[in-house]
C-alpha cells in the first residue's frame, strides 16, 4: 500500500472539495485497487495555498493546489493563460486548451518546481462586483476596486479603476465599509466569499481567467509504477473536468442567487465588450514583448492558444469530452 | 498514530506546567511531531515556511500596533483622566470600574476584530488604573482576560470571517447576531463582578470620597480624549478610511498626535512603548508559529478526527450534542489556539450541527463563544499570558484563577444561548 | 557586556526603532493616499508585510536574552535554586537545538528559493534575503543560546533574563 498524502486549500465543507478533490481522492484509490491509501487534508490544515510548489517539492505534501499566481516570478509563459479573452467560454474547453498548451509549452516551467502535473484546472472569467451601479467603462473610472495578483490588477487599471491590494479576508469588511468600491473575481468566487452581501451591483464583462493547475511531488510520482502512474493519469483528467462541471454550477447558481439577493446584474454590451477588448489588448503584445518577442517561443505559443481557442470554442462540451486524453502531461 | 497525538498532547502539557516558555515548548513538540509522521526534513521545512507565512499576515500587524497604542494610551495619562472621571461617578457601585472595564473592552471590541489583541491594549491601559484604586489582582487581570471575548463578538470580528468562508455562512448575519450576546455577555460580568466583590469586598478597591459636583462634571472632561479616540477610529472605520488592520496603525497616529499636543509623550515614553511592541510582538509571534506547527502535527495523527468520530457514533440529541461540543472544547482550549480548534473541528462539527437542524448562524455564534473559553483557560490560555505582560507580578496561577468567575458566566450564557437561540438569532431575523 | 549581547542589542535596535516605525509610516502613507487622493500604493501592502517579519524575526534574540518569553511559574517559584537552573539549561538546550535546524533549514530553502526565482510579488525582490535574515537571526540565537548553556551567569533567579 502506497499512502498518498493530499492536502488542499478549501475546506471540506467547500464545493470544490466535495465535487472535485474527494471523488479525486476516491478515484485514485479505487483505480488502484485501493493500492493507494489517500490521507485527506482540506482546508489549508498542511500549508498554506500560497506555498503550494514548495509544499509539494519537499515532500511536506504529495498533491496539492499549486498556482503560479501566487508563485510569479517562476513563471513567465504561464501566464499567457491568463491574458484577457485567451481562453474559450467553455469552462470544458478551457481545460482541453490548458492541456494541449501544457504539453507542448508549459511543462518545463512547471516541472522546474520539482513537481509533476496532477490536473490542469482554471477558474471561469473574472468580473466587477461593486457597490454602485456600473453600465459602462465610464462608471468604473476611479472605482476603488480589490485585485489579487499581477493579471487582475492590470486589468483593473487599464479599464480605468484603481486596484487595491488586500488579503481576502480583510476584503469583506472593507468592502462593507467601502475603503474599497468593488472587487474583481469570479462569480462564483463571489458567492463563496459572500461578497454579494455587501456589494450589490454585478458587472459580467468576461475578463480573463486564473490558471489553477494542480501538482504532484516529483519524486513521489517517479518512485511510483508504470501501473500507479497511469492511475493518477486517468484520475487527473477526470479531475480536471470535474473542476470545469463544478466552476459551471457554481457560476449558474452564482448568478440565480445574486438575483434573489437583489443584485443588479448588468452584462456588458457587445461594444462594450468591444471597448473593453481594445483597452485589454496591449497586455498580449506586452506579454509577447516581455518573453523574447517577435519570433520567440512566446509568440508562437500565443499565437498557437489563439488557435485552439478558436478551434475549441467550435466544438461542444460532449464532442471535447469525448477526445482521447492529451500525451505528454507528465 | 492516535496514541503519538496523546502523547505528544500529555508532553506539551508537561513542558508547559515545568515552566518551559510556551512558544518554545510547542515549537519543540510540534517539530518533534512532524518529524516522526513524516521526516526531520519536512518538519524542518515547516518551521521556515511557517515563520514567513505567519510572519507576512497583513492581519497580524494588528498585533504590534494595538499593543503600542495602548503603551501610548497609558503613557500619555489620558486613561488615568478618564478612569478618575469613572471613580466619581460609579464609586456608589461595588466594583465599578472593574464594570467599567467590562464596557470599555466592548467598546474597544467595536474597533478592533480580535481577541487577544483587545485584552492586551485594554489591558495595559485599565490594569495600572485599578492597581492605583485598590482592587484585586485576581479580579482585575481575570477581569480584563476574559473580556477579550467581547472583542470577537462585537463586530468587526476575524473570527466570524474565518467561520463565514469555512461554512459559507453569511458573514452579515454573523456580525449582527454577535452583538446581543456580547452585550449579555458584559451584563453577566459586570454580574459577577458585583458578586464576587460582595464575596470578598477586598477585591474591591477603595472607597473614592466622591468630590462635589461641580468637581464630578469637570472631571468628565478627562473623558473626552478617549471619546475623540474612539470618534476616530469607529469613525474611519464605518465610513471607509481604513480597515480594522490599517486601524490599529492609524489609532498609534491619532495617540501620538493627542500626545504631541497635550504634551504628555516624552521621548522616553515613546521609546518604552516601541521596545514593549517589539518583544511582545516577538513573543505572540513565538506562540503562533509554535501552535501553527504544533497544529499541523495534531491534524496528522487523526487525534481530534478519531475524537469527533467517537463523538459522532453516540448518536447525540441537541442539548447532549452541545454539551459534548462544549466538553471538547474545554478540553481542546487547553493547547489549541481558536483558529486551530475552529480548522480541526468545525468541518466535522458543521455537518451534524445542520443534520440536528441547528441554525448556521447560531452554530457559529457558538462555536466561536466555547473556543474563546480556551483563551482564558490553563496551561495555554493566550489572554491570559498577554495580561500577565501588563501585570508582570501576579502569578499566573492566580490570574487563571480570576478568570473561573468569568468562565463559569460564559459558560452559563452558553446555556441561556442553547435553551434560548433566539438571543443570537432574532435581530439576524 | 558579551559580543553576543551587543548584536542582539543591535538587531533588536532596527526591528523596534526602525522597522515598527516603517509600517506606521507605509501604512499612514497609504490609507491617505488611498482615501484623499484616491491613488493608493499596490506595494504598501506587500512592503509592511514584509517589515512586520523583520520587526519580528529582529527582535526574536533580545526576546529571548531578556526572557520576554511567556511561561507557566505555578512550579518554578516553587523549585529549588538546583532544580532551577537545570530548568534554565533545558530551556537554552532546546532554543539551541530549534535555532540550529533554523539555520541549517535557511540555507536549504535559500538554494531552492534561488532555483524557483522566488520574489515578491509586487515589489520584486528576491525573497531568499529574507530567509538569509531568517537563518542570521537563528545563529544569534544559537550561540546566544549555547553561550548560555556553557557559562550560565550565577545570578540569584537563573529562570530570568538579563535585566532591561
Ligand atoms: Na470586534
Ligand atoms: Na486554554
Amino acid at each position: 500500500e502506497t499512502e498518498v498524502i493530499l492536502s488542499y486549500n478549501q475546506p471540506a465543507t467547500s464545493a470544490a472539495w466535495q465535487e472535485v478533490m474527494e471523488p479525486y481522492a476516491a478515484r485514485l484509490e479505487s483505480l488502484s485497487e485501493g493500492e493507494f491509501d489517500v490521507a485527506r487534508y482540506p482546508g489549508e490544515v498542511l500549508h498554506p495555498v500560497a506555498d503550494g510548489f514548495r509544499a509539494a517539492a519537499t515532500g511536506i505534501t504529495d498533491i496539492t493546489s499549486a498556482w503560479p499566481l501566487y508563485q510569479a516570478s517562476s513563471f513567465s509563459l504561464f501566464h499567457g493563460l491568463q491574458l484577457p479573452g485567451a481562453m474559450p467560454d467553455s469552462d470544458i474547453a478551457t481545460v482541453r486548451v490548458m492541456d494541449e498548451l501544457y504539453a507542448t509549452y508549459l511543462r518545463d516551467e512547471y516541472e522546474r518546481m520539482r513537481v509533476k502535473l496532477a490536473f490542469n484546472a482554471s477558474t471561469p472569467s473574472y468580473d466587477i462586483l461593486a457597490s454602485q451601479p456600473i453600465n459602462s467603462l465610464e462608471d468604473l473610472h476611479g472605482l476603488r476596486i480589490r485585485a489579487g495578483g499581477s493579471t487582475a490588477t492590470e486589468i483593473v487599471e487599464r479599464l480605468g479603476g484603481i486596484p487595491v491590494t488586500m488579503a481576502i479576508t480583510d476584503a469583506y469588511t472593507a468592502f462593507q465599509q467601502g475603503v474599497v468600491d468593488g472587487i474583481i473575481l469570479a462569480s462564483a468566487d463571489m458567492v463563496a466569499y459572500r461578497m454579494y452581501e455587501v456589494g450589490k451591483h454585478y458587472y459580467q464583462m468576461n475578463a480573463a481567467r486564473i490558471a489553477i493547475p494542480h501538482a504532484i511531488n516529483a519524486a513521489f510520482y517517479d518512485g511510483l509504477s508504470p501501473e500507479l502512474q497511469a492511475v493518477v493519469a486517468e484520475a487527473g483528467n477526470q479531475a480536471g473536468y470535474d473542476y470545469a462541471r463544478m466552476y459551471m454550477g457554481l457560476t449558474q447558481s452564482a448568478i440565480e442567487r445574486m438575483t434573489e439577493e437583489g443584485v443588479t446584474i448588468v452584462q456588458a454590451s457587445e461594444e462594450e465588450q468591444a471597448r473593453i477588448a481594445e483597452l485589454l489588448n496591449p497586455m498580449w503584445e506586452g506579454f509577447v514583448a516581455e518573453n523574447g518577442g517577435e519570433g520567440s517561443v512566446a509568440a508562437a505559443f500565443v499565437n498557437d492558444m489563439r488557435e485552439l481557442r478558436d478551434k475549441y470554442e467550435g466544438m461542444s462540451d460532449e464532442e471535447i469530452l469525448a477526445l482521447p486524453p492529451v500525451e505528454g502531461l507528465r | 498514530m492516535i496514541a503519538l497525538g496523546t502523547g505528544a498532547f500529555v508532553l506539551l502539557i508537561l513542558l508547559i506546567v515545568i515552566g518551559v516558555p510556551i512558544g518554545l515548548s510547542l515549537i519543540a513538540v510540534g517539530i518533534g511531531g512532524l518529524a516522526i509522521v513524516g521526516s526531520l526534513s519536512t518538519a524542518m521545512t515547516q518551521i521556515t515556511l511557517s515563520f514567513w507565512s505567519e510572519g507576512t499576515k497583513f492581519v497580524l500587524i494588528a498585533i504590534p500596533f494595538y499593543i503600542l497604542m495602548g503603551n501610548l494610551i497609558y503613557h500619555t495619562g489620558i486613561a488615568r483622566n478618564m478612569f478618575r472621571a469613572a471613580s466619581y461617578w460609579l464609586s456608589w457601585m461595588p466594583g465599578g470600574l472593574a464594570i467599567a472595564a467590562v464596557f470599555a473592552c466592548a467598546g474597544f471590541g467595536a474597533v478592533s476584530g480580535s481577541s487577544t489583541a483587545t485584552a492586551r491594549t485594554m489591558g495595559a491601559i485599565i490594569i495600572p488604573e485599578m492597581r492605583r484604586y485598590g482592587y484585586g489582582m485576581p479580579l482585575s487581570t481575570g477581569v480584563l482576560s476574559a473580556s477579550g471575548t467581547l472583542g470577537i463578538l462585537i463586530p468587526p470580528s476575524i473570527i466570524m470571517i474565518f467561520y463565514g468562508l469555512m461554512t459559507e455562512t453569511s458573514i452579515g448575519a454573523l456580525f449582527v447576531a454577535g452583538v446581543v450576546p456580547g452585550l449579555i455577555i458584559a451584563l453577566i460580568f459586570a454580574t459577577t463582578i458585583v458578586l464576587i466583590v460582595r464575596i470578598d469586598p477586598d477585591q474591591g478597591g477603595h472607597q473614592v470620597a466622591a468630590p462635589a459636583l461641580a468637581e464630578r462634571v469637570r472631571a468628565l472632561l478627562g473623558v473626552l480624549p478617549v471619546l475623540g479616540l474612539f470618534t476616530v477610529l469607529l469613525g474611519g472605520l464605518y465610513l471607509g478610511v481604513f480597515t480594522p488592520t490599517e486601524g490599529s496603525v492609524i489609532g498609534v497616529f491619532v495617540v501620538l498626535v493627542l500626545g504631541f499636543f497635550q504634551r504628555s509623550l516624552s521621548f522616553d515614553a515613546i521609546r518604552a512603548s516601541l521596545t514593549d511592541a517589539a518583544l511582545m510582538s516577538t513573543m505572540l509571534f513565538v506562540i503562533i508559529v509554535g501552535g501553527t506547527l504544533f497544529t499541523r502535527f495534531l491534524v496528522q495523527t487523526g487525534l481530534i478526527e478519531a475524537i469527533t468520530g467517537a463523538m459522532l457514533a453516540m448518536d447525540l440529541g441537541y442539548f447532549q450534542f452541545i454539551f459534548a461540543v462544549t466538553l471538547l472544547y474545554l478540553v481542546l482550549g487547553c493547547v489549541l489556539d481558536v483558529f486551530g480548534m475552529l480548522i480541526l473541528t468545525v468541518p466535522i462539527l458543521y455537518p451534524i450541527a445542520m443534520a440536528l437542524g441547528i441554525d448556521p448562524v447560531w452554530f457559529g455564534i457558538y462555536v466561536i463563544i466555547v473556543a474563546e473559553i480556551g483563551l482564558v483557560t490553563p496551561p495555554l490560555g493566550v489572554n491570559v499570558y498577554v495580561i500577565k505582560t501588563v501585570a508582570q507580578d501576579v502569578p499566573l496561577g492566580k490570574i487563571f484563577l480570576g478568570c473561573m468567575p468569568f468562565v463559569v458566566g460564559i459558560l452559563g450564557f452558553i446555556g441561556l444561548l442553547a435553551v434560548f437561540p433566539q438571543i443570537a438569532l432574532f435581530l439576524v431575523e | 557586556m558579551t559580543p553576543i549581547s551587543k548584536v542582539s542589542r543591535g538587531l533588536f535596535f532596527l526591528s523596534a526603532y526602525v522597522c515598527l516605525p516603517m509600517i506606521l509610516v507605509l501604512i499612514g502613507v497609504d490609507v491617505t493616499l488611498r482615501y484623499v487622493f484616491n491613488a493608493p500604493l499596490v506595494w504598501a501592502q506587500e512592503a509592511s508585510t514584509i517589515t512586520l517579519f523583520m520587526a519580528i524575526i529582529l527582535a526574536l534574540p533580545e526576546s529571548w536574552r531578556r526572557d520576554v518569553h511567556i511561561r507557566a511559574d505555578f512550579l518554578t517559584t516553587m523549585m529549588r535554586p538546583g532544580l532551577n537552573n537545570a530548568l534554565a539549561r533545558l530551556v537554552w538546550l532546546i532554543l539551541l537545538g530549534v535555532s540550529v535546524l533554523i539555520v541549517i533549514q535557511c540555507w536549504s530553502d535559500i538554494e531552492l528559493m534561488i532555483l524557483f526565482n522566488e520574489r515578491s510579488t509586487d515589489l520584486g525582490l528576491p525573497l531568499h534575503w529574507f530567509r538569509g535574515a531568517l537563518g542570521v537571526v537563528g545563529a544569534v540565537c544559537a550561540v546566544l543560546a549555547g553561550w548560555k548553556l556553557l557559562w550560565p551567569r550565577p545570578s540569584g533567579d537563573p529562570v530570568r533574563g538579563d535585566a532591561l
